[in-house]
């Protein structure tokens, strides 16, 4: 009798910790895939009614460089540029090691593209976030290193928060 | 009977922890990503192109100069209490955050002055958008003086975009 109990019970398996499994990879591997948002550092940005929404595509390169209120560079999470307080013994190097790096990643086209003329200069823009009080000397002062004769950007972004919510009840 | 009894009377309890620990993981999943779904956008603009040696071949065009200066520098003032009570404690070097009060900036197209603010930003729009419709292609430079901060620029860039021009440029050197 007891032995045709144990044959009529169920074998039951509980799903329970293979969903806790499966739920959990999916979130590590959504966190770490989202590579392209890992480069922007958290910054008020001002707003501007004309901003491209920034949608990119994480197949792509996309260079970005942060600047914090008090003058910080950050790109690819790591500081390439610290003011010094009194402004004077400022250590561009890390900044323009890491430009020049940049700049050869980037695509590359003619410096006259219409007539296919001229050296090759990187095609590629390169998006500048900065808060919104940040001087604006700073971010000069990358664009000033943009120019220089190795590294040659010429295109670049700024970003700002897009106006969404405020144009559609201007419409 | 008694079995069919003993079922009848057998009471169903729902396990919960399934749905708990679902809970959680979503509730973990929404902190980790929310920061990430704030709307950015992003502003094209250009570097002066022909720095170094490769000049261009391209005919001078006239541009239009647009000067951003600081009428008033304002006053750095720490941004926790700022931001949530209004209430201004001066900022000092290491003190983190700082938010800029009575910061007050002034535009120069061509050779009109304009204010900073919303009614300043609508007169420039008005004047761009002449210049713009006597000549499309027409280049603009942007030309930011000392004391100008990132808050100043966008504003500008962005009426001189939405009037409908296309090159516009940053001056290569910093103003005094």
């Amino acid at each position: 009798m007891n032995l045709s109990k144990h044959h009529a019970e169920e074998m039951k398996m509980d799903m329970t910790p293979m969903i806790d499994v499966v739920f959990l990879l999916i979130i590590f591997f959504m966190l770490i895939t989202d590579m392209t948002q890992q480069d922007l550092e958290v910054l008020t940005l001002p707003k501007a009614k004309m901003a491209v929404p920034d949608e990119p595509d994480p197949k792509e390169f996309r260079p970005v460089i942060n600047i914090r209120q008090n003058g910080e560079m950050i790109s690819k999470r790591e500081v390439v540029f610290a003011p010094s307080i009194d402004g004077t013994k400022d250590d561009e190097k890390d900044l323009m090691a890491s430009l020049l790096d940049t700049s050869k990643l980037m695509k590359k086209d003619h410096f006259n593209k219409e007539a296919g003329t001229g050296d090759m200069i990187p095609d590629d823009f390169l998006l500048i976030r900065a808060d919104r009080f940040t001087p604006f000397h700073y971010i000069q002062r990358v664009m000033t290193a943009c120019g220089n004769q190795d590294i040659k950007i010429w295109k670049v972004q700024l970003a700002a928060g897009t106006l969404v919510e405020d144009t559609a009840t201007e419409n | 009977m008694s079995i069919i009894a003993d079922i009848a009377n057998e009471k169903i309890e729902m396990d919960m922890t399934p749905m708990i620990d679902v809970t959680f993981l979503l509730l973990i999943f929404f902190m980790c990503t929310i920061k990430f779904k704030t709307l950015e956008g992003k502003l094209a603009a250009y570097l002066p192109k022909d720095v170094g040696v490769n000049q261009s071949d391209a005919e001078p065009m006239e541009k239009i100069d647009i000067y951003i200066r600081t009428e008033k520098p304002g006053r750095r003032v720490q941004a926790a209490p700022y931001e949530k009570l209004g209430q201004e404690v001066t900022w000092n070097e290491g003190d983190g955050e700082f938010f800029i009060v009575g910061h007050e900036v002034r535009y120069q197209v061509i050779r009109d002055e304009f204010d900073g603010d919303d009614a300043g930003l609508k007169k420039i729009k008005t004047k761009l958008s002449e210049l713009h419709r006597l000549d499309p292609e027409r280049a603009v430079t942007l030309k930011p003086m000392q004391g100008v901060i990132y808050n100043d620029i966008i504003p500008i860039l962005d009426t001189v975009i939405e009037v409908g021009f296309s090159d516009v440029t940053f001056a290569g050197s910093y103003g005094k």
